[in-house]
């Protein structure tokens, strides 16, 4: 039995999203199968196993990130772990690819802005500082292939692709970037299917209009007003790779 | 070849045009104000100047207008369509000759062309316009020879005209570039000519002339020539009246020349460019269809080639194999992509590739159908090709096929 025989559907969601620079998502999907069940990774660097239980997916969610332990003790600054966030994942977007790029990096000025301005009861202590918030945004994941049930095509295995997704812990929100491109008929059919037989699934689609101003502006009023407000439901903020007693006392 | 040979592409219709199959460089499609579709057809060469085909159903297409060339020493190589205006560009075969330039015509009627303006660009070293671009209704982009230059080289006469169109009875030019060194006059050398032909021809290679010059609205301030031998250049045309060099890139030499289309995809920093392929049973082998970094638009830097089928079983069915016009994501109703490129390959018929690893480019659909009847060589010389908004494609033989109709399954 491979991934692809997982299912949608009746509120429930197991699934395998592979991102970043990924050109043939079925290495992914094999890699992952050779893996014991047992060691298998929930999120790397470039994949994501969901189910309806999986927590959200946060730039602090451990696994994306591969920080090296000397890269780790070199940064001294929740502004630099910050930076080297946002690097990691900009990596991950396809050089040709401008429009996700600047969708990306508006993303991240947005959660930037949302920490800043939107002040949380919590006081701040010792360990953690208002700006930690940012690292409680949804991890943004880039050129996102979302395996499909084998409903949609017994005899292979399949993929819906959009820009950008995430995943909040309750909607898969899937982003596609109008470039004016014309949707091809297999691309839309898998979309259609996705989005019809996984409730889960939004699909927020940029327009044109919007994407000509992402060298400038995020689009934020195409998202719940949740989106914006990321670190509901949390006690503490924690940046990536945290250390494994401070996440069995978090989230 | 008895047989259509083909891949995730399915045949619509077959219209071969009353007879007249020779289709050019110039394909446009209009829906007119009663919603009927009519694609305008430019023809390889005489006796007809143009014809509409009504492809409201591509299933059915029906020739509802067929117009003549003035006389038989011409051709109306290309052509382009926006709103109800059409422009078609005339070539002489003889320097000197007249009607050579540009008409426009009124197909508000579709069965009824009605000219509306004449720009000669006739002169004693001019053959007038081989190919034009006319997609924003004011400007017409044009390869013409002109009336006062004199080229060093007789084939390098056709250079890079801007003519504003947005007064059809009083058309006018108001910018031009050429390849420096072409005309008298120039202080630059003279360009090292690539593979030297007989200078008595006047068609064909060996030539540093204009073929294609794409501009597209949403950046109008970028024309992307293909310069045949001189390779591929951007131009900065935000004066319109001087256009200036912003890069240049050319595989000729080691690679034989005639550098044909330079499309832009925008978005992701990309370039196609295509080496039209200009002789039968690849003598001219290989003609590339070149995948180009532009990221950095002043350094240009070639990634790829697209898939071509192996030169041993095409290089000799007869006719020319290798690149030469693309769907150019032209604006209009068209289909618009910058991960799927579909182009026209002469015998190895329309050929669509996924773009979306541009260091890989994957053939995912191709239609190669037989040798049309009458043509003048056994196999299908796919020439044109334009896609629709509905990815439904039209294709044109050079000699004598007409046009297919298909559609996509990718």
């Amino acid at each position: 039995m491979g991934w692809w025989h997982l299912r949608y559907g009746d509120g429930y969601i197991e699934t395998l999203i592979v991102y970043g620079l990924v050109t043939n998502p079925e290495t992914v999907t094999n890699e992952i199968e050779r893996t014991s069940p047992d060691i298998r990774r929930q999120l790397s660097g470039k994949h994501a196993l969901l189910t309806s239980e999986s927590p959200a997916i946060r730039l602090s969610s451990p696994g994306w990130i591969d920080l090296n332990t000397a890269g780790r003790i070199e940064i001294n600054s929740s502004e630099l772990l910050f930076a080297l966030t946002q690097e990691k994942i900009i990596s991950r977007i396809s050089p040709f690819s401008k429009s996700t790029r600047m969708f990306v990096e508006r993303y991240f000025e947005f959660v930037c802005k949302q920490t800043n301005n939107t002040r949380k009861t919590n006081p701040e202590n010792e360990v953690f500082g208002q700006k930690d918030w940012v690292f409680s945004s949804w991890l943004p994941l880039p050129h996102a292939q979302i395996l499909l049930s084998d409903r949609f095509d017994p005899a292979k295995i399949s993929f819906a692709e959009f820009d950008v997704c995430f995943w909040t812990g309750r909607d898969l929100i899937c982003v596609q970037i109008d470039q004016t491109n014309t949707m091809i008929k297999s691309k839309r059919e898998k979309i259609n299917f996705l989005a019809k037989d996984c409730p889960e699934v939004k699909i927020i689609s940029v327009p044109k209009n919007k994407s000509r101003r992402l060298d400038s502006e995020f689009p934020s009023d195409l998202f719940d007003e949740s989106f914006g407000k990321f670190w509901i439901g949390l006690d503490l903020p924690h940046g990536p790779n945290p250390p494994v007693s401070l996440l069995s006392n978090i989230d | 070849m008895t047989k259509t040979l083909s891949k995730n592409m399915a045949l619509l219709d077959h219209n071969t045009l009353g007879g007249f199959g020779g289709v050019g460089e110039g394909m446009s499609l209009q829906i007119t104000n009663k919603g009927k579709r009519i694609l305008w057809i430019a023809h390889e060469g005489p006796p007809k100047n143009f014809t509409g085909l009504d492809v409201s159903d591509p299933k059915n297409t029906q020739v509802i207008c067929q117009t003549e060339l003035p006389h038989q020493n011409m051709r109306s190589n290309s052509l382009e369509v926006t709103g109800d205006i059409l422009a078609v560009a005339y070539q002489v075969y003889q320097l000197g000759l007249e009607p050579a330039g540009i008409e426009l015509f009124d197909v508000s009627d579709p069965t009824n062309p009605k000219s509306i303006g004449f720009h000669s660009t006739a002169g004693p070293h001019s053959r007038g316009v081989h190919c034009l671009w006319f997609v924003d209704g004011e400007f017409v982009h044009m390869a013409s020879g002109a009336t006062d230059l004199t080229p060093r080289h007789p084939r390098d006469d056709q250079i890079y005209q801007i003519i504003d169109v947005r007064k059809p009875s009083k058309m006018e030019e108001i910018g031009r570039w050429w390849y420096p060194g072409t005309m008298e006059g120039d202080s630059a050398p003279p360009p090292e000519r690539i593979i030297p032909e007989p200078l008595d021809q006047l068609r064909g290679g060996d030539a540093f002339r204009l073929h294609n010059s794409n501009v597209y609205p949403d950046h109008p301030n970028r024309a992307y020539l293909g310069y045949i031998d001189g390779g591929a250049f951007i131009l900065d045309i935000s004066d319109k009246s001087r256009p200036e060099i912003v890069s240049h890139w050319s595989p000729h030499n080691p690679y034989p020349g005639f550098t044909h289309t330079v499309m832009p995809l925008f978005e992701r920093g990309l370039l196609i460019i295509t080496d039209e392929c200009i002789k039968d049973d690849a003598e001219d082998w290989p003609k590339l269809t070149w995948v180009i970094d532009a990221r950095n638009e002043k350094n240009l830097v070639p990634i790829s080639t697209l898939p071509l089928p192996p030169v041993e079983e095409f290089g000799h069915k007869g006719g020319r194999f290798g690149s030469h016009n693309l769907h150019e994501n032209r604006p209009g109703p068209s289909f618009l992509s910058e991960e799927i490129i579909i182009g026209a390959f002469f015998n190895a018929g329309i050929r669509v590739y996924n773009l979306k690893n541009p260091y890989q480019p994957e053939l995912v659909g191709y239609f190669i159908p037989p040798g049309p009847e009458n043509s003048r060589v056994p196999t299908i010389q796919m020439n044109e090709v334009y896609v629709d908004e509905n990815g439904i494609v039209y294709a044109g033989d050079r000699w004598a096929g007409g046009i297919y109709v298909m559609e996509m399954d990718i």
